[in-house]
């Protein structure tokens, strides 16, 4: 689903945010990208958004190799792959269900559509009887709850989230998780960059590590912290736990 | 449809949200227009009476009387056919000697004492009227090469030279005005837009996350300039159709002057300033839109330093 080959990103004055990063990710798979601030987490999700473009190394997203992509197709990648963010970025001034039409919308689905489907997705989010509020009179766990509905309400296959939980508390923060889980189950892949050790140790599902630009660790069912099983640069994961 | 509907709801929600910079742009289209459209009228108007004038008669050459001084039989005649033939020339009339003493009859008709002469004194004439006003010159040297027949040409020639200049001066101060404003009115419009942006700018980045594309993004702020433009057009069309109409009312007691501009004109040039209205608005927002809605390409590659993509 996703394919990462010798990817390294220099911004300008030359810091170096990832460097010589090799990855696969299979369809399905709950992947985390775990490691200290500045250590390029949120560079990776911006480079498989296309937000940035690689130094050097190729990306493929479902089967296309994303770095040779045209700018007029970028957007077509975006509606494959479905974004959550730590501050949410929700429309203010539009209710629950408007920010979740809202990306059905701008992609031209007719109204026949975009009424069952956001009626769907935010029964799946468990808000479907808040539809008619405003982001400030929601919590910050319902609001993040209204961010994953409109990142998946066009069902993408893949699911980018940067530090979802970051600006919850724990308890939140486990329903966030079971929901993301819940996506996942149904056949998306999530790949979700976090500081949060409680919900990595708890998850057990695949883990990558990066420190200074590099990963040093790939990691299936694993733990915050450093795992049995280290990163052997150049590897490549088939998705079952075993170094191909 | 419902991406239309869409994408105008967009525009006007931007609309409604910058009212005050709106107005701005919208005032400074309107008054832009209203000059060169109001212009275009006084030039018409101008046109009209000058050529209505003396009954559309811009020349008068008076003529020698036929079978003396040298003159033949039919060559009035065949001076009239020939003068008809010039391309100056929208019409020409012959005035004999009997239209001749009507008329003068008529214009010392109050000084009796005036009327005691012998008719026959006076010439018979050709009365032309000019296709362009400003081609009276070369009619009158044309005139002149036939002196054997014409004793004397008489042309508005001052008058003429002098509502030219004055027409000319209308336009120029017209058309300049209308640019400078005009180019202030698109450059609101593109400061407008911007603003529009700016204000949008959470909106319009998630529309990029959610995979919207960057025409799909453009096209309200297009859209929001066009409408602009457009309000500011149709204001100013109306405002002159007004103006027009009130002049015509209290210049209806002034004989001298002609207010018969026909409908069709209003209608044909209304519209062709609601499309340059719409047009500025356009181009407006194609302006503000350059600057920060480029296609995205993911950010500039960046020139590295070939060391540090060496292995450490």
């Amino acid at each position: 689903m996703i394919r990462l080959r010798d990817v390294t990103k220099v911004y300008e004055g030359g810091t170096v945010a990832v460097r010589d990063v090799n990855l696969d990710i299979q369809k399905g798979e709950f992947v985390f990208l775990v490691g200290p601030s500045g250590s390029g987490k949120s560079t990776l999700i911006r480079l498989l958004l296309r937000q940035d473009t690689v130094t050097r190394g190729v990306i493929w997203v479902a089967g296309k190799d994303i770095t040779q992509l045209p700018a007029w197709k970028i957007p077509f990648l975006r509606r494959s792959v479905g974004t959550v963010f730590q501050d949410f970025k929700l429309l203010p001034n539009k209710t629950v269900g408007e920010n979740v039409s809202f990306a059905l919308e701008v992609l031209g689905r007719p109204r026949s559509v975009v009424g069952p489907q956001v009626k769907q997705v935010l029964e799946l989010v468990g808000l479907n009887d808040k539809g008619d509020r405003y982001p400030r009179q929601l919590s910050g766990g319902e609001q993040q709850r209204v961010s994953i509905a409109r990142a998946f309400v066009n069902r993408p296959p893949i699911l980018l989230c940067d530090e979802p939980t970051g600006n919850l508390d724990p308890a939140t923060s486990v329903g966030i998780m079971r929901l993301l889980d819940r996506i996942n189950r149904s056949g998306a892949t999530v790949v979700m960059a976090t500081h949060d050790h409680a919900i990595v140790d708890a998850m057990q599902r695949r883990v990558v590590q990066l420190d200074n630009s590099r990963v040093i660790r790939d990691e299936m069912a694993g733990r915050y912290e450093t795992g049995e099983i280290p990163y052997q640069n150049g590897g490549r994961h088939n998705g079952d736990g075993a170094e191909a | 449809m419902n991406r239309l509907g869409f994408l105008a709801r967009e525009a006007l929600i931007n609309l409604r949200r910058n009212l005050l910079v709106v107005l701005g742009a919208v005032l400074a289209v309107f008054i832009s227009l209203s000059l060169a459209f109001g212009a275009l009228v006084v030039n018409e108007l101008l046109r009209i009476n000058t050529l209505a004038w003396q009954d559309g008669t811009h020349i008068i050459a008076f003529l020698y009387d036929e079978g003396q001084d040298g003159v033949a039989a039919g060559a009035h005649a065949a001076l009239l056919d020939e003068v008809g033939g010039w391309e100056e020339v929208a019409n020409v009339r012959y005035f004999d000697k009997a239209a001749a003493w009507a008329e003068y009859q008529e214009m010392f008709a109050d000084r009796p004492e005036q009327l005691n002469i012998d008719p026959s004194v006076l010439p018979a004439s050709i009365r032309i009227e000019l296709t362009d006003i400003d081609l009276y010159q070369d009619v009158q040297f044309r005139l002149a090469s036939q002196s054997q027949l014409i004793r004397r040409v008489a042309t508005f020639g001052e008058q003429i030279e002098q509502l030219s200049s004055l027409s000319t001066v209308l336009n120029l101060l017209g058309l300049g005005l209308a640019l400078v404003l005009g180019a202030s009115a698109v450059i609101l419009i593109a400061n407008t837009i911007r603003m529009a942006i700016y204000a949008r700018r959470d909106e319009v980045s998630i529309m990029k996350l959610v995979g919207a594309s960057n025409w799909f993004i453009r096209v309200p702020f297009i859209l929001e300039g066009m409408i602009e433009g457009l309000i500011g057009a149709g204001l100013a069309v109306a405002t002159v159709w007004v103006a027009f109409r009130n002049l015509r009312t209290i210049g209806d007691s002034i004989e001298i002057i002609s207010f018969g501009i026909p409908n069709r004109f209003f209608v044909t040039w209304g519209i062709v300033i609601l499309l340059f209205g719409a047009a500025a608005g356009v181009l407006g927002s194609v302006l503000g839109l350059s600057r920060y809605l480029r296609d995205e390409d993911g950010g500039r590659p960046v020139v590295v330093d070939r060391r540090v993509l060496e292995p450490t």
